[in-house]
């Protein structure tokens, strides 16, 4: 064997100070993963303090249901499962009486896997053993554990049964949270983080602690899962105890006082980690029969390892009895220290999410997107912004185009918010009008008029009805339609929020737009003339427009995609003053390419 | 800084004493990464994603005991992590265990880089055991804790693991094998 340590020391020698300097390139990854979700935090505030939540909140009405009541549903689940824990638990209650049923309470209580219980179990060994040998100095990693523990993880602090209360528990803040998703998330990971812990668990306790607690372990967890081989594992276990116990036989009365006393102290503990628990969840009305359910089981294993093993070893009874009781306070705090294994466990299955937030990290989260839209401008009513004598006059709006670019930052998979400039004009046209030379300079209300266009009178046809006898004959009337034009830069605050994320989707859109006035134009033509009038005055610099749409898409490559969104926009604020009942808004047709980065 | 005082800063997601802790230990570490993953490219990533769970879990560090030896743990684990789930069902309980073999070996003659590569190249499980039991101290029980196998496979495995390094050290020093005296 000489060759084992041969080549054992070779290795050991060699990667004594085994120190390799790593690409710089990863802390770059690194710091980036850390400050990314500093980053991230900052949207929702940003988004408030936009301002605009009342216009997205229009657009999401639908979206914001569909939310709730998954939300809703979740929390049903949770609590549902919750109950059935507990109908769990009280089934085997009324079977507690009977032996083997003993294992199943374990087994149906705690719902958990084998392994877990036997996580369970070392670590509570070293807490019995800690008791039992203070000079190990154990003790202090074993203390270090439960406190990091009990800092680390509130949500820990009570057992299993407990821990599903927890889960009821955190049900009313959730239903008040949007994010309330992650929540539930992070309870239902809670049982695959313990069967995980199974596995790391031994190796966080310090090694000379193993030897002790594994064979315990595995007993306990025999006896909790397989009745039949109750016998022999609870032999197995008896013996170690027995030997554990032997080495130190003067001493045993102390030990069992002193494990008695542990015993005690556990058992408090988890009483008072079922109350916490129960106050939380009153309305389950099983609360009562889950906490007089943990000490009947506990006590019913303890009676049935201590029978068992006593048959086996009635000479070392004491110690067995003992060994017992450690055993049944496993049991007990079995609740307990499910939570304790997490601590490095928990760690492990952040990973997994650090890894899938890397994931999404790594999903292109911008996109700039280029548009052209045809724009259909139209008014809810037949008002007339310019003067009431054209309210009654039909308009006919123009078509016209509008074009940008746009960005587009995702904040989660199904969520995205986007921004960008728009230019469009908007224009109509007030049919029937009659104009003509004035006589001397007129003005209508909401107009003010340019030089040239201060002598050119404007009268719906529908007055000029009356006029005409009087007029017509002094000079040349132009019937003709009058033009207003409005021409805006754009700038919209949407979210959208995808239906369909395949090589096709769809998105549904809602959000605000500001729109900054830049062309203000009114004219007059008719089939031999123009000329313009001036601009309107009661056009307000800025204004906005509230924005619903449906977006499709079509993926071409991963990066790259074209886009057809019509978004309706109804304007808001259009006019400070003598709207005359005109309520415009306008539909586009928006199309574009976008590529994602 | 004392590195107590770093940790305290890194609790507070102190972007400069977060670089100051990574520089501190990134060599070590990325050692051991080395010899866990079967390359380069896998260690770095373990790097990386070790470190992450560090800084993101360090607020549960309450200095007691030594931070490298908490961080390692971390790291390591990190490390095997891959390799745990569905390796039970592979499992193959009971292997034989290879008889050994004396060899002198003459270790002025092998590099680092060599020894490292060897281990790198050993398949997934048994390059853990050995990395686990002869480098970093694990117990047998430990492992095969750690690794979700029971004890006699991870013995087995390291003796292969041995076996397969004997080899490949013996190929490369072109020493001849002594037969076993013994």
């Amino acid at each position: 064997m000489s060759d084992k340590k041969n080549i054992d020391r070779l290795f050991q020698e060699k990667f004594k100070d085994f120190e390799v300097e790593p690409n710089e390139q990863i802390w770059v990854n690194i710091d980036a993963v850390l400050r990314e979700k500093k980053k991230r935090r900052v949207i929702p505030i940003w988004f408030k303090l936009t301002g605009i939540a009342a216009g997205l909140l229009l657009g999401f009405f639908a979206f914001n249901f569909l939310l709730n009541d998954s939300t809703s549903v979740e929390n049903n689940q949770v609590v549902i499962g919750s109950e059935k824990q507990s109908n769990g638990n009280n089934n085997s209650i009324e079977k507690t009486p009977e032996d083997e049923s003993v294992a199943n309470t374990g087994n149906s209580t705690e719902k958990n896997t084998i392994e877990k219980t036997k996580t369970v179990k070392s670590s509570i060994h070293q807490k019995t053993n800690s008791t039992n040998d203070p000079e190990t100095g154990v003790k202090d990693a074993i203390v270090n554990q439960t406190e990091s523990q009990k800092t680390k993880t509130n949500k820990v602090n009570s057992g299993i049964s407990s821990e599903k209360n927890n889960a009821v528990a955190t049900v009313p803040t959730k239903v008040e949270k949007a994010p309330a998703k992650k929540k539930a998330a992070r309870n239902s990971i809670a049982p695959t983080n313990q069967e995980n812990a199974v596995v790391n668990n031994p190796s966080k306790t310090g090694k000379s602690k193993k030897g002790a607690a594994n064979t315990n372990a595995e007993n306990t967890n025999s006896i909790s899962n397989a009745p039949q081989n109750n016998a022999v594992a609870v032999a197995d276990n008896g013996s170690n105890a027995v030997k554990n116990k032997r080495a130190s036989q003067n001493s045993n009365t102390k030990n069992i006082n002193s494990v008695s006393k542990s015993e005690k102290n556990n058992a408090v503990a988890v009483e008072d980690r079922n109350n916490p628990g129960n106050n939380i969840v009153p309305k389950t009305s099983k609360d009562k029969l889950s906490k007089e359910e943990k000490p009947n089981s506990s006590i019913a294993v303890n009676q049935k390892t201590a029978d068992e093993q006593n048959s086996i070893k009635k000479d070392n009874f004491p110690a067995i009895d003992t060994a017992g009781k450690i055993d049944a306070t496993k049991k007990d705090s079995t609740a307990v220290a499910v939570a304790e294994p997490n601590a490095l466990e928990e760690l492990l299955e952040k990973n997994e999410k650090e890894k899938n937030a890397i994931a999404e990290a790594k999903m292109n989260r911008w996109q700039i997107t280029s548009n052209v839209a045809p724009i259909y401008f139209s008014s809810t009513s037949n008002g007339s912004p310019i003067d009431g004598q054209f309210a009654e006059n039909s308009k006919s709006y123009e078509n016209n185009l509008s074009f940008g670019v746009g960005v587009n930052y995702a904040v989660s998979k199904k969520i995205s918010v986007r921004t960008g400039v728009n230019k469009f004009t908007l224009g109509y046209n007030t049919n029937d009008v009659v104009f003509f030379a004035a006589m001397d300079q007129v003005s209508f209300g909401n107009l003010s008029s340019s030089a040239a266009g201060s002598t050119i009178q404007v009268i719906s046809q529908s007055n000029s009805e009356a006029l005409r006898p009087f007029d017509n004959g002094i000079q040349n009337t132009n019937e003709g339609v009058m033009t207003q034009r409005m021409g805006y830069f754009e700038v919209p605050v949407e979210m959208s929020y995808k239906l369909i994320d395949k090589q096709f989707g769809v998105n549904l859109i809602g959000g605000l737009s500001t729109l900054f006035l830049n062309e203000n134009e009114v004219s007059v033509s008719s089939s031999i003339m123009s000329a313009s009038l001036g601009r309107a005055k009661n056009l307000n610099d800025v204004h906005f427009s509230t924005n619903v749409g449906v977006g499709f898409r079509y993926r071409f490559w991963k990066s790259f995609e074209a886009n057809f969104e019509p978004m309706f926009k109804y304007q808001i604020n259009t006019f400070n003053k003598d709207a005359g009942n005109f309520k415009p808004y306008f539909i586009g047709l928006y199309s574009g390419v976008s590529f994602n980065f | 800084m004392g590195l107590e005082q770093l940790i305290t800063d890194c609790k507070k997601n102190d972007a400069k004493a977060q670089e100051q802790l990574y520089r501190l230990f990134s060599a070590k570490f990325f050692g051991v990464c080395l010899k866990y993953s079967v390359n380069y490219a896998e260690a770095e990533d373990n790097l990386q994603d070790g470190f992450i769970i560090i800084f993101k879990k360090i607020d549960q560090f309450n200095f007691k005991g030594s931070f490298e030896g908490w961080a390692k743990r971390i790291m390591v684990n990190n490390a095997l992590q891959k390799y745990r789930t569905g390796v039970r069902f592979l499992e193959i309980v009971n292997e034989d265990i290879p008889e050994e073999e004396t060899l002198e070996l003459d270790d002025e003659n092998i590099s680092l880089e060599f020894l490292m590569n060897i281990i790198q190249e050993l398949p997934d499980r048994y390059r853990l055991v050995f990395n686990l039991y002869v480098l970093d101290g694990y117990s047998h029980k430990e492992i095969s804790d750690m690794l979700e196998i029971t004890t006699g496979t991870t013995k087995s495995n390291l003796a292969r693991a041995r076996a397969i390094l004997k080899e490949k050290i013996d190929l490369h020093t072109g020493k001849k094998i002594v037969p076993s005296a013994k």
